[in-house]
């Protein structure tokens, strides 16, 4: 009996000194529930990355070109100038030391990428312009254009690759030679399963300054497994790519990759 | 007690406060550049074909034509050293001054590059050569013909000494931007000559420019053997009586014996680490293969046949080693794990296999095969055992080694009469000699060219 009281006494004096510690717990309890709310919570507030859109547009790769830049481009600017020599290279140097690369494009010209929506649909003529991206799918207005094009399209009617065809979504990349190199370096990887031709995969990475990729992935599973692993093996072991052309004002490059 | 407890509890509700703004800090600048979203391009992969070459305009460069004396002769050797390596490299479709010539060009880089694009090229080297003082400068810039744009802007300057230097640099970085490769106007390669009357150790550049000698033993020198990071070489040399392993510091100048005692040691290879040298080993007339520390400690043998075991190379991986054995009759080509074990055979094809040396990626073995009587350089791919003779012919073609870059080899052939060290492609095209003074043989390219 006397044990009983004893024992809710005991309770009792035991809980009200612990009073302060209970109050740590719950406080303790409800951040962590404000934390994980937070956490889960943020990144759903935060914007989400544009959709990716495909628009499939003729890229002519600088070899072909014959033709004239597109009126819609900026024109007449200045020549890239070496950048300013800053800290001189070197004073006596045995060995001539190239200069390390500038976070600031000085060379570059102030253009504005005019985002215009290129047209979502395939153009089938050549020549749709000079520059892979930046050209929209207009109609060339210089009337040059296909002057070196094939029927199928491609101006390189005999290339190592046969026809490129090509969705650009970045008006600002303009370099032919860029992606002839990148082709070609993946192409000389890829082995095909033998499977179907109708068997193609999307796959997607990033090209950092430097030519190394990132985000390596399959956007678009070809449904077998082992098409899409042997494309990704292509462009893995096709990487390093060439570090990003000096002009090109973006950290990295985006590439969708159609690989059939 | 009770106010330690609140304390407490203050403290942890701030840290827990920290530690909710610490989870809140990464996601918060993680979206920001976005206003500068990568774009991304699509392209579309259809299926094989080989690398097509880079059409690449290089008009005259500015400034060397007006330059007089020293200057001049730095400015146009800086300009044929740029084209050279551009077209050695074997990567471009080079268009110079005499073809562009044909072309109307304004002189206004941007109102031309359609001038320069109708003769299909892609790309447009400019280089402007000046001086300053007794320094030259040199602008070396790469152009996108279809944009105008820049793809690489480069600025040189140093004593006229250093001009074949700046343009060997300039020509990589190029090499660098337009391929994603790794270029090899940088590398060296070492071989031994008896144009002094004793056989000596020297060095060269790539292109057989700069022959320069390291050993003045005044005996018989020869195999060297590049160190990983360039800056050194082991070489055999029977200066001090029996053959030895050396090691000579270029930098410094300096040499010192890695291993000498023993009836004889030769044909020294690096571990691609550097910090062991494999090599033949003679202690009482059977010769095996040996490690040591490149200090010279450590000695250990890996081999242990009746038969001649010889001439080790050190798989660029580091995990393998192939070599020369007699065992089987006839001198064959075997690969062994560094440690000794699992040692196989890798040539089955004539009678005689002798001189591995290893393609830097490490999937082919190139070596000196004897096929219908004659000397000839063969490659083996080490995983599928293909063979192809890349040579034919007299002329004794044997001890070859590749460039760093796996598109070139280097080998010593009689064809001219005296011993000389030529290059060519990996399918035998663009050959070149490259020595002319004396008989020079055992060359050995360096395997990495200093980093940038």
């Amino acid at each position: 009996m006397s044990a009983a009281v004893d024992h809710v006494l005991e309770r009792r004096s035991r809980r009200a000194g612990r009073r302060p510690e209970a109050i740590s717990l719950t406080a303790a309890a409800l951040l962590h529930g404000v934390a994980v709310g937070l956490i889960l919570l943020l990144p759903r507030l935060a914007p989400s990355p544009p959709a990716l859109s495909f628009v499939p547009v003729q890229i002519i790769p600088a070899q072909a070109l014959g033709v004239r830049r597109p009126a819609s481009r900026p024109k007449a600017r200045k020549p890239p100038e070496p950048e300013p020599e800053k800290a001189a290279p070197q004073p006596e140097p045995e060995e001539p030391v190239p200069e390390p690369p500038r976070k600031d494009v000085p060379v570059l010209p102030p253009e504005k990428p005019e985002k215009k929506p290129p047209e979502p649909k395939p153009r089938t003529e050549a020549g749709t312009g000079t520059n892979p991206a930046g050209t929209s799918p207009q109609p060339n207005p210089d009337g040059e254009a296909g002057r070196r094009g094939g029927p199928t399209g491609s101006p390189l009617g005999s290339s190592a690759f046969g026809s490129q065809i090509a969705g650009l979504d970045n008006p600002d990349f303009k370099f032919g030679y860029y992606i002839d190199q990148l082709l070609s370096a993946i192409d000389a990887k890829w082995l095909r399963p033998p499977l179907s031709d109708e068997v193609q995969a999307i796959i997607s990475f990033r090209i950092e300054r430097d030519g190394s990729i990132t985000d390596l992935e399959v956007a678009q599973s070809s449904g077998y497994n082992s098409f899409d692993l042997a494309a990704l093996r292509a462009v893995q072991n096709a990487s390093p790519f060439p570090p990003l052309p000096r002009a090109y004002r973006h950290d990295s490059l985006g590439v969708n990759l159609i690989v059939r | 007690m009770r106010p330690r407890n609140v304390a407490l509890t203050v403290l942890s509700c701030l840290l827990l406060l920290a530690l909710v703004l610490a989870a809140q800090q990464p996601p918060a600048p993680a979206p920001p550049p976005d206003e500068q979203q990568p774009p991304q391009v699509t392209l579309e992969l259809n299926r094989g074909g080989q690398a097509r070459k880079i059409k690449l305009a290089f008009p005259a460069f500015r400034g060397p034509g007006q330059m007089a004396g020293d200057a001049g002769k730095a400015g146009r050797e800086l300009e044929e050293t740029v084209r050279r390596d551009l077209d050695l490299s074997g990567y471009f479709e080079i268009q110079g001054p005499d073809v562009l010539s044909g072309l109307a060009l304004t002189g206004d880089v941007q109102q031309d590059l359609a001038a320069y694009r109708s003769t299909g090229n892609e790309v447009l080297l400019l280089g402007d050569v000046r001086t300053e003082g007794d320094r030259i400068v040199f602008e070396g810039r790469v152009l996108d013909l279809g944009s105008g744009q820049a793809v690489l802007a480069k600025r040189y300057k140093g004593p006229f000494t250093v001009s074949r230097r700046m343009a060997h640099t300039f020509a990589d970085e190029v090499i660098r931007f337009l391929t994603g490769k790794v270029g090899i106007a940088l590398s060296s390669i070492a071989f031994s000559s008896d144009r002094t009357g004793n056989k000596e150790i020297y060095v060269m550049d790539y292109d057989g420019a700069d022959q320069r000698r390291i050993t003045g033993h005044r005996s018989t020198s020869m195999s060297p053997a590049w160190s990983p990071g360039g800056g050194a070489l082991a070489y055999t040399s029977f200066f001090n009586g029996p053959p030895g392993i050396y090691f000579a510091d270029l930098a410094s100048g300096k040499k010192r014996p890695v291993v000498a005692s023993g009836s004889l040691n030769t044909s020294p290879s690096f571990s691609p680490d550097g910090r062991r040298i494999a090599f033949a080993r003679s202690l009482d007339g059977n010769i095996e293969i040996f490690l040591a520390d490149a200090d010279g400690g450590g000695l250990r043998r890996l081999t242990n046949s009746n038969a001649i075991d010889t001439n080790p190379a050190w798989s660029p991986k580091g995990g393998e080693i192939a070599f020369t054995s007699s065992r089987a009759g006839n001198p064959h080509l075997y690969l062994m794990d560094a440690e000794g074990a699992n040692q196989r055979r890798l040539t089955f094809d004539g009678a005689y296999n002798d001189g591995a040396a290893w393609s830097p990626d490490g999937d082919l073995v190139a070596y000196t095969s004897r096929r219908e009587g004659a000397f000839q350089i063969a490659v083996t791919n080490v995983g599928t055992l293909e063979t192809a003779v890349l040579t034919s012919g007299p002329g004794e073609n044997e001890s070859p080694t590749f460039s760093p870059d796996g598109r070139k080899i280097a080998f010593t052939s009689r064809r001219s009469g005296r011993k000389q060290i030529y290059v060519m492609d990996l399918d035998g095209g663009n050959l070149r000699q490259i020595t002319t003074e004396g008989n020079n043989d055992l060359a050995d390219w360096s395997r990495s060219v200093p980093e940038k």
